[in-house]
């Protein structure tokens, strides 16, 4: 019963995704990457544009990135030691 | 070329749906998700894939790839390894407890 | 202050928090850990107050993390809205807070860190930083659901598998977006004004839905309500599924507005069917907390089809039940925690907390002076004033079959003996939950000039 839910689910979204969905592939980079080449040298003073982006561009992702993993690890030791007070 | 990484992507994403909610098991289940989080890599790094495009560290004049997709990318994997350790944590949990791990026989219980 | 300490503060004082307990071996300073977890809340919820002038004048504060134009970096921004969402949710989160302070350091800082979450999500105007700050918001949740009872890690493993692929559904609509805009903020996005293909909406609409437990995604509302501590059953009905609405808001109004409007009938449905949904299963329930999860789910549904009317007077309906049902079942979910808590300590007598409990149900129903009213009155005209008859009918039945199983409950609590005392701390927020329906209800201008800044800043006309 459930898979046969899945399969519907999954055909139904395929269909929709492949037919609506025209795929771009290899084509030039949008705006924002551009920005990015042009400027980010400059900026940052980072060759790598990933460490550039990663670390100063959108550093507030990687602040959240960081609290997801203190609070994963938080919950493995409530989950397994128990919530001690 | 049809089968290139988007939509090779795209067919990752649809085979770990399917075993998120198809699948009995609740491994299986955890399977789906980290099938899932690939394919949403492979869909992303190859939205800014550029042909001819170098990787993206600046050095002299040549077309780069997207430096976007691969940072965002970077951050979606922790998360992703975050949420799939809590699931095997309680998956233990649940073991401990029931002493199975189908799903079909934990909703009885 | 900046508006980025909103999100910082609590998230500081949450490592504060955890560093403290870990000192703790050596001396107890749990004095410190409450004072710190209070103040947490309390920090944010002063420099809200202190934008309020400039948002009531109309005006909008903005914040670019790290000082980045908004192509390149994250932008914060603080509008009408997003002030109404914040002052709602750390109010809240502030009652909630007083209330379980008895529990546990590691609960604490969950806590915050959720805190943090919500706060995020409500200020950032960037699709990816919205995606991060919900899993924070999420992965804090799957934890904080687990409780003592037996069946806490089957309710917490069901809301991770259905919460995760609600992100994952979320992530692929933002590489969608990102392939056909190659721009990640939303303002930005809504700018260039290309209505964008129909599969992403679905896909936000698939995710969001799940988030906030719209029905044929509700799956995990009723189980996660059901078996979570009280005040975060309380967190998770107030708070947690209007984040998803919230989002709605933002992205629907703003990125899908054509796609949203051509869908428009559908939604409507959909709520309806989900406040029918609601109401019928709440009324067969056994289980107190169970009966407040699918009442919840009637709620929202209210919520969903005010929301998807898309006229000015819809919105303001759907953002004024938003402030009603956050209230009135924070004041519920507290009530039944006091009665459910006690159960071990003595079984006959019980604290009296019939009185808030019945004031928040008739909010619920609907009843005339309760802020309840005022959010199904403005509905039902929205409802009237777009020619939908029919869902107002809606609305006004199921406001029957809400008061068939509230004033059951009501009756029931009323029968229990009160000579019981309890501490203050978990008393007080209920009182002051069930004073606020009221005073809301009788008054409701206090906030009706800000919810319909927010109404015209989403510009709802079609």
């Amino acid at each position: 019963m459930k898979g046969i839910i899945g399969i519907i689910i999954v055909l139904i979204l395929g269909v929709l995704i492949f037919s609506s969905l025209r795929l771009e592939y290899g084509n030039s980079v949008g705006i924002t990457a551009e920005m990015y080449i042009e400027k980010g040298v400059s900026e940052t003073g980072a060759v790598n544009l990933v460490t550039s982006i990663l670390a100063d561009y959108r550093v507030y992702d990687t602040l959240g990135e960081t609290i997801i993993l203190f609070i994963a690890i938080l919950g493995v030791s409530m989950v397994l030691k128990g919530d001690k007070k | 070329m049809i089968l290139n990484g988007i939509t090779v992507g795209i067919i990752l994403i649809l085979i770990g749906l399917y075993g998120m909610i198809a699948k009995k098991h609740v491994f299986k289940i955890i399977f789906g998700l980290i099938i899932i989080s690939t394919g949403l890599v492979l869909f992303f790094v190859s939205v800014g894939y550029v042909d001819t495009g170098a990787a993206p560290i600046v050095s002299g004049d040549t077309t780069y790839v997207d430096p976007l997709p691969h940072t965002l990318m970077l951050t979606t994997i922790v998360v992703e390894v975050c949420t799939t350790t809590l699931a095997l944590v309680l998956a233990l949990k649940i073991y401990e407890k029931y002493k199975t791990l189908d799903i079909s026989t934990l909703e009885d219980l | 202050m900046d508006i980025i300490f909103i999100v910082v503060v609590p998230l500081f004082l949450s490592f504060v928090v955890s560093l403290m307990h870990a000192l703790s071996r050596y001396k107890k300073l749990v004095f410190f850990e409450n004072f710190l977890s209070i103040i947490g809340l309390l920090i944010p919820f002063l420099i809200l107050m202190s934008t309020f002038p400039v948002i009531s004048s109309g005006d909008t504060i903005t914040y670019n993390v790290g000082g980045w134009n908004p192509f390149l970096g994250i932008a914060l921004e603080m509008d009408s809205l997003t002030f109404f969402f914040s002052f709602i949710s750390l109010a809240l989160l502030i009652l909630i807070m007083v209330y379980s302070l008895s529990r546990s350091a590691k609960y604490k800082v969950l806590y915050l860190l959720m805190a943090a979450g919500v706060q995020g999500v409500l200020l950032t105007r960037d699709i990816f930083n919205l995606y991060v700050f919900f899993e924070i918001l999420s992965v804090s949740t799957y934890i904080l659901v687990i409780s003592e009872k037996k069946r806490s890690y089957k309710a917490s493993f069901k809301y991770l598998v259905l919460g995760s692929i609600a992100s994952v559904l979320f992530l692929f609509g933002v590489g969608i977006i990102y392939e056909t805009t190659g721009v990640l903020n939303i303002d930005i996005i809504s700018s260039m004004n290309t209505p964008q293909l129909k599969i992403t909406f679905l896909l936000f609409l698939t995710s969001l839905g799940i988030k906030s437990g719209i029905v044929p995604l509700h799956f995990w509302v009723p189980d996660a309500h059901s078996i979570a501590p009280p005040p975060v059953s309380a967190l998770l009905s107030g708070l947690v599924l209007k984040i998803g609405i919230y989002s709605m808001f933002r992205l629907f109004y703003t990125i899908f507005r054509t796609n949203f409007f051509e869908m428009n009938d559908v939604l409507m449905a959909v709520g309806a069917i989900t406040i029918i949904f609601g109401a019928v299963l709440a009324l067969v329930q056994k289980d107190l907390k169970r009966m407040l999860a699918y009442s919840s789910i009637n709620q929202i549904g209210i919520i969903f089809l005010a929301f998807s009317f898309g006229t000015e007077l819809g919105i303001i309906g759907a953002l004024y039940m938003i402030l009603a049902h956050a209230v009135a079942k924070t004041c519920l979910f507290l009530c039944s925690g006091i009665i459910g808590d006690l159960t071990i300590v003595s079984l006959k007598s019980k604290p009296s907390v019939w009185l808030p409990f019945f004031i928040g149900s008739l909010s619920l129903i609907g009843l005339p002076f309760t802020c309840g009213f005022i959010g199904k009155y403005f509905v039902c005209l929205a409802a009237m004033e777009t020619s939908n008859t029919v869902y107002a009918g809606i609305i006004l039945f199921s406001s029957i079959i809400s008061a068939v199983y509230y004033l059951r409950a009501s009756c029931y609590l009323f029968r229990i003996p009160k000579d019981y005392k309890i501490s203050y701390l978990m008393q007080i927020p209920v009182y002051i939950s069930s004073f606020a329906c009221i005073v809301l209800g009788v008054l409701p201008v206090l906030i009706m000039d800000m919810i319909e800044l927010a109404a015209k800043t989403l510009g709802g006309v079609i």
